[in-house]
């Protein structure tokens, strides 16, 4: 049985079709990042996998159930992007009380401390945005859940926060949690996830391991000297696409494997003036853009 | 940190819930002027200066209970749920295994819990400054019930406000209906002394102050509780909405 498993998932605004035929599965244990432009259907997915929007259309099930079963509750830990917590309680107030909701919470000084929340005194409005997504996730991870949803969780953290977020998810994994997440860092997630699905326009159109769309990016490399690139697509054939995307900054489009990233390499040493190094680049950043058309909503 | 916990059980949720929710609003320095420093003021203001005018010690009780009633039950709940709601607390809430049938009844309970603490405190202060304490059962028991029932009734116009309304409204709203009744209720100026007496009894605040005061069986006032109640239940289950 899978996490969680949509079929043909369909929301409607009024005439506007923010989900159309989403189909997803996510297996137990593992972490699933949701990756996507601004308004793309990732938070409209999130909210009926939730029980907070009813579907359209398709079928969706969480953890074998219904998505509106109350028993799925205190399954499940939730961080929402405008779901928020009492605004003049302090942190451990906050925690301690979402824990008196559970029968075996986590101990709340271990989780605290995981979080840097421990000293932390002012009421939950006086917070940064970072440390608020801290405490809204140890509320999300008190009850010991068995599928994390997590819409935007690092929004607002600096790069040490993230870090420990990560850890975390990790440490979840190994006990055997599904997280469930949406993201805006692509590169971060495709360090850390399992599964990465990309939704544009309402569907996802990509689904993979990150290793392998990041193969499906385009290969970039920098030359401070301007290329002649008429003889490097004579090096490489009418299958790639080769351009100066900016002023020394070159794309290389097409199923570029280890050969013809040596090729690549070795043309642009012999063209350049010898005396930088070329980097080339691949990421998930750039697989994502390259699918979704660098749509920024 | 192993997973796999249970949530715990129902009652046990919803007291959690009063218990802190309580404590919130008793931090709030805006709530205690409205639920406890207003109907205390009043109480002494009846009790030890002529503005309580003829009014008995009971009556000014009655008055001063039915003031706390209204701002715990109907104003407080309606302006603390509104921002909860546009907060998105209510959403998290929900979500959490408390659900939302817990959250209603966590809401109505910390409603009780402070009517109960605000009406020890007006009885002790009513029987020390003016030397009278209630000694009729029955006509406790009456009022009791007819204290449940407009808690009842009060809290869903309440929820319906805050659920259908921006926070910001519903704040305004909620304040301008406490003064209305305040002043225009029945509750301040004895309802006999207004142009429309007739029609106090069949506000809210009316016929609690007649559940109070009306002799065993008075039941006009606590059916007039019942139907607000249930008017007020029907619409908020229509009209309102968690997410703002």
């Amino acid at each position: 049985m899978n996490a969680v498993d949509i079929e043909a998932l369909s929301v409607n605004y009024g005439a506007k079709h923010a989900v159309q035929g989403l189909d997803l599965r996510v297996r137990p244990g593992t972490t699933c990042v949701l990756l996507g432009p601004n308004g793309a259907g990732k938070t409209t997915t999130l909210s009926v996998l939730l029980g907070l929007r009813p579907a359209d259309s398709g079928r969706v099930s969480v953890l074998g159930r219904d998505p509106r079963d109350p028993a799925l509750r205190h399954l499940i830990g939730v961080v929402l992007q405008d779901g928020g917590l009492p605004m003049a309680a302090k942190p451990v107030a906050i925690v301690h009380h979402f824990a008196r909701l559970y029968s075996n919470p986590l101990p709340l000084p271990e989780l605290m401390e995981k979080l840097g929340l421990e000293h932390l005194d002012r009421p939950y409005r006086r917070l940064s945005g970072g440390e608020q997504q801290r405490v809204k996730l140890a509320v999300a991870m008190i009850g010991r859940p068995q599928l994390l949803v997590l819409d935007e969780p690092t929004t607002g953290m600096d790069p040490a926060a993230r870090r420990v977020f990560w850890t975390l998810i990790d440490e979840l994994r190994q006990q055997g949690v599904t997280t469930l997440m949406t993201t805006h860092q692509p590169d971060e997630a495709g360090t850390r996830a399992d599964q990465i699905a990309v939704i544009h326009h309402g569907q996802v159109i990509a689904d993979d391991a990150p290793d392998r769309l990041i193969e499906a990016s385009p290969v970039w490399f920098t030359c401070a000297r301007h290329l002649d690139l008429s003889t490097l697509r004579q090096v490489l054939g009418d299958e790639y696409d080769v351009a100066e995307v900016e002023p020394g900054r070159y794309r290389v489009r097409g199923d570029v494997d280890v050969p013809q990233m040596s090729a690549i390499e070795a043309w642009v040493a012999g063209h350049g003036d010898g005396r930088q190094a070329v980097t080339m680049v691949r990421s998930l950043e750039e697989a994502y853009l390259e699918m979704t058309g660098g749509s920024a909503w | 940190m192993r997973a796999g916990s249970s949530a715990a059980s129902p009652a046990r949720r919803v007291w959690a819930q009063a218990v802190f929710d309580t404590g919130n609003l008793l931090r709030n320095g805006e709530n205690l002027l409205l639920t406890l420093v207003i109907p205390v003021a009043v109480l002494l203001l009846a009790l030890m200066t002529p503005l309580g005018g003829e009014r008995s010690e009971a009556q000014s009780l009655v008055a001063a209970l039915s003031l706390a009633v209204l701002a715990t039950a109907f104003t407080s709940q309606a302006i603390s749920t509104g921002f909860d709601r546009r907060y998105g607390v209510l959403r998290m809430l929900g979500l959490s295994p408390l659900g939302v049938r817990g959250l209603l009844l966590a809401r109505a309970l910390v409603s009780l819990l402070v009517i109960a603490g605000q009406s020890l405190l007006l009885v002790v202060l009513t029987g020390v400054v003016g030397g009278w304490w209630p000694d009729d059962a029955a006509q406790l028991l009456q009022a009791g019930l007819g204290v449940v029932l407009a808690v009842w009734a009060l809290n869903a116009w309440a929820l319906l406000l805050a659920g259908a309304l921006r926070a910001e409204a519903t704040l305004a709203v909620a304040n301008a209906v406490f003064l209305l009744l305040m002043f225009g209720g029945g509750l301040i100026i004895p309802a006999d002394s207004l142009p429309w007496s007739a029609f106090t009894a069949w506000l809210p605040t009316g016929a609690l102050v007649d559940a109070m005061t009306e002799p065993v069986l008075a039941w006009l006032p606590l059916l007039v509780l019942v139907l607000w109640g249930s008017v007020g239940t029907l619409l908020a289950s229509r009209f309102f909405r968690w997410q703002a």
